[in-house]
């Protein structure tokens, strides 16, 4: 059986051994008290070491650019919004919703379109920053 | 390639660990919310250069690393301050083992070792994700930190006594 390396004792705890490999490690863990120890020692301080590092976290604000799915969205509830508007407001002589339908499609249409110009505009604009 | 929506989703997972990596870096919260804000955006620009094959979290700490050196730098030039750029937190008048201890412990290493602990403890990074931010082999990963940790326990060893 091949010895045992320190960092691969190192590597064990870490559990970035491959299975074949830290099975013999064990093994040897296993048989071997003052490995067993160092073993134990460095697991001790890693668990100490993590502790201490997880005091450092905190969440960050952080804001990124909107994205095209964000902006698609927008458009559709704007779009939507538009369409109620226009049945609300709908003269009475509008016996058929066909045209309020209509309208509210074609308002859809030019809304979408138009966020999604922008908004490629815009993405390949920081790209091209970047 | 990830799309922006999920880019979003994959940085809200790790932006604890990428604020306490910074802070380490920096030694200071406003400075390490600058770095994760200027990553954020970076990468953000940077989507469609991603090689979803490789860790995403290495590709992003790599991004953070850059920014913090920059950031370290424009530090340097605008003022004069103590060894590399960061006010030595007061350790001793705490018992606590907390994050300003452990950081105190680390200052005193190599670079190579420092950054290699920090990238581990602080960002929780995987030998893998190690590799692709350092940039060296999985091998030199597994050495180099082993070796890092050895130095660091003597460092603390030797502050105690």
């Amino acid at each position: 059986m091949k010895p045992v390396l320190p960092e691969e004792l190192s590597a064990l705890m870490d559990g970035e051994l491959d299975a074949d490999r830290a099975r013999e490690i064990e093994t040897q863990l296993a048989a071997n008290p003052h490995l067993r120890a160092e073993f134990s020692r460095l697991v001790e301080t890693d668990a100490q070491w993590r502790a201490a590092a997880a005091t450092a976290v905190f969440a960050p604000a952080v804001r990124l650019p909107p994205t095209t799915a964000g902006l698609r969205s927008a458009a559709i509830v704007t779009a939507l919004m538009i369409g109620l508007i226009c049945l609300r407001m709908a003269p009475r002589w509008l016996e058929s919703l066909t045209l309020v339908f209509g309208l509210h499609t074609v308002a859809l249409a030019v809304l979408l379109a138009g966020l999604m110009k922008v908004a490629r505009a815009d993405d390949s604009e920081r790209d091209a920053h970047a | 390639m990830i799309d922006r929506l999920a880019y979003g989703r994959e940085l809200a997972s790790l932006l604890g660990e990428a604020a306490a990596y910074a802070r380490s870096f920096l030694g200071n919260r406003p400075d390490a919310e600058d770095a994760v804000q200027q990553a954020a955006l970076q990468a953000w620009h940077r989507i469609e250069q991603y090689d979803t094959t490789r860790p995403f979290k290495g590709w992003w700490f790599a991004i953070l690393r850059n920014c913090c050196f920059d950031l370290l730098r424009q530090r340097r030039t605008a003022t004069t301050r103590g060894i590399d750029g960061i006010d030595p937190p007061d350790t001793r008048a705490t018992e606590v083992f907390d994050w300003e201890r452990l950081d105190a412990g680390l200052r005193n290493l190599s670079p190579a070792h420092q950054e290699i602990l920090r990238l581990r403890y602080y960002g929780g990074l995987s030998y893998e994700a190690l590799a692709e931010t350092l940039g060296i082999p999985k091998g030199t990963v597994m050495s180099r930190l082993h070796l890092a940790r050895k130095a660091l326990a003597e460092q603390l060893r030797s502050e105690a006594r």
